[in-house]
């Protein structure tokens, strides 16, 4: 008994008017503001801002402070995603050999992914701070100084750190739920065939989670793109803006400044990134589902 | 002796890198907070001891000046309860029958909203938050507990929709078809059949619209002021005052994971099946 169309248009009808309102509207009316030079307390405030055509486009992509934020957004993608992923992968065929106590293990790999970021960032930045943190300690008692929060590098490579933190247990759960899932003959006949266990993992477990790995990593890439608070928590961009991701970078210029028109060009530059990125995954999953 | 022997072939070495490599990820995950924890129920004279002090006299001084001593944290929390509240509510009022439908017309038009739906979740929030801001400024919205609902609502839709649609594809068609054939309309099968079925689902979906909006700091930074200041805004603000309101942020911090710890402790198999469910599905 398939659902008739008026059926179906009446049962989706409140979410997708509220999708409609509230995010349909504003993208249409942030493409608007972007087009306007318009600065709260700015001159032309009262009017809503000037028509500037593709001024506010112009400047974001020839300011260097834009290009620094897509390139630290970037590397945070290409490292700490490529990490997380690897090292996901690893602790879930670690958590899938183990036979007792993966609940207990679970909970604890929760904490950083599912307690609020602000909180998260937080308290991982106090363990790095000079004179006070255990980290920081600890490395001092092994002779390694650095100062995390002064200088570009250090600061990039905590903020790296903290991205693997978080997003680990989400690959991690992932993984483990698709190897749970996962048909015992397939390593059962590598098994037979004398196969070690690497190879075993390497021909049999990675080939299997291969549409899941791809899977993961669009999700990773969404979620470093919206990276803001980490940002805003432990350095709030410094030293310098060379911790500025695109998002706290539009932040700061919609928010900080009042740039709104400014602001909306930014973000809408960022969705053109973003899915330049994802297109090929997007792709992917129009062809997939469209099957269903 | 048998005892011996099965402890001596527990600690193989298999056994010693499966339970090592999880151990020292169980450290790392877990070690940040406790430490957090200590430095929220150290004398202040303790928290900058060099080297740290494992062993002093606790004290709840800090948790007692943020919630006892006038200050605005037991404000924000109660701004918390009922954004995320009202949130979860709706979003769940909104997305079931929504999910219902997707999982259940086959046609072109599903398939398309199912996919813009799909596209919205890629989204960058502040592409929707700054517009939200300025008509919001314009219409009296602005710092209203109202438009953080709104917001939250929207931006979790996508995600809620989509999660719930994998859950009522688990369950057969079959089972509302009967309850239509012995007279039920198809509203009244969804409602008195359908949904009874779906509570584990309806509290997977729940604790991730939940966790959504809760965890959120970007949409009620920008958004609100002062009268709709939520939790995490106000620990984003202690994190950078001074050095003296560490262990106050220490003890804001802690507040505000124990819900997310209680969360862990009683739903954890709901909540690896949600992280699942996203991923394997089909």
């Amino acid at each position: 008994m398939e659902m008739k169309r008026s059926e179906f248009l009446a049962y989706v009808a409140p979410s997708f008017l509220i999708m409609l309102a509230l995010m349909v509207f504003p993208l249409f009316f942030s493409i608007y503001l972007s087009f306007r030079n318009f600065t709260y307390g700015g001159p032309a405030s009262s009017a809503g801002g000037n028509f500037v055509g593709f001024e506010n486009y112009l400047y974001i992509l020839s300011s260097s402070r834009f290009w620094g934020g897509l390139s630290f957004t970037l590397i945070l993608v290409l490292v700490s995603g490529t990490v997380s992923i690897v090292l996901g992968l690893t602790i879930a065929i670690l958590l899938y050999e183990a036979r007792k106590g993966e609940g207990f293990f679970i909970a604890g790999y929760l904490l950083p992914y599912t307690v609020p970021p602000v909180v998260t960032t937080m308290v991982f930045g106090w363990l790095f701070r000079n004179n006070w943190g255990y980290v920081d300690y600890l490395l001092s008692q092994i002779g390694i100084n650095i100062n995390w929060f002064a200088s570009k590098w250090p600061a990039r490579a905590l903020l790296s750190m903290h991205t693997v933190w978080w997003m680990m247990p989400f690959v991690v759960l992932v993984f483990y739920a698709a190897l749970q899932a996962m048909p015992q003959h397939f390593l059962e006949a590598a098994r037979v065939d004398g196969a070690s266990y690497l190879q075993r993992v390497y021909y049999v477990i990675i080939p299997y989670l291969k549409p899941l790995i791809i899977f993961v990593g669009m999700i990773l890439i969404q979620d470093i793109f919206r990276i803001f608070d980490n940002v805003a928590v432990m350095t709030a961009g410094g030293p310098g803006n060379t911790t500025e991701t695109l998002a706290y970078y539009n932040y700061q210029i919609a928010f900080g400044n009042l740039s709104i028109g400014m602001g909306s060009a930014i973000s809408v530059v960022t969705l053109a990134f973003t899915f330049l990125l994802l297109g090929p995954f997007i792709h992917k999953t129009y062809l997939e589902q469209q099957n269903i | 002796m048998k005892k011996v022997a099965r402890i001596a072939g527990s600690l193989s070495w298999r056994n010693i890198i499966v339970y090592g490599g999880l151990l020292i990820w169980l450290v790392v995950s877990a070690f940040p907070f406790l430490w957090t924890v200590l430095t929220s129920i150290k004398p202040l004279k303790a928290v900058f001891a060099m080297p740290p002090q494992w062993i002093f006299q606790p004290t709840l001084k800090a948790y007692h000046q943020l919630w006892f001593a006038g200050g605005e944290f037991p404000r924000y929390l109660l701004n918390t309860i009922i954004v995320v509240g009202s949130s979860v509510v709706i979003s769940l009022a909104v997305g079931l029958p929504a999910g219902y439908a997707l999982s259940r017309y086959s046609k072109k038009l599903g398939f398309v909203l199912l996919f813009l739906a799909f596209i919205f979740r890629a989204f960058p929030r502040i592409l929707f938050v700054i517009p939200f801001y300025q008509m919001s400024r314009i219409i009296g919205l602005y710092d209203t507990k109202i438009l953080l609902i709104l917001v939250f609502v929207a931006v979790n839709q996508p995600f809620t929709i989509w999660m719930l649609r994998s859950f009522f594809m688990n369950i057969p068609e079959s089972l509302e078809e009967s309850a239509m054939i012995d007279g039920c309309s198809r509203f009244g099968a969804f409602v008195r059949v359908i949904i009874p079925l779906m509570g584990p689902a309806i509290i997977t979906s729940g604790i991730f619209t939940f966790l959504l909006a809760y965890n959120n700091y970007l949409i009620p930074v920008s958004l609100s002021a002062d009268r709709s200041v939520t939790m995490t805004v106000a620990i984003a603000q202690f994190g950078v005052s001074s050095v003296q309101g560490w262990t106050q942020a220490a003890a804001g911090g802690v507040s505000i994971a124990l819900p997310i710890v209680a969360l862990i402790l009683f739903f954890q198999k709901y909540i690896v099946k949600g992280l699942a469910a996203g991923a394997v599905k089909e």
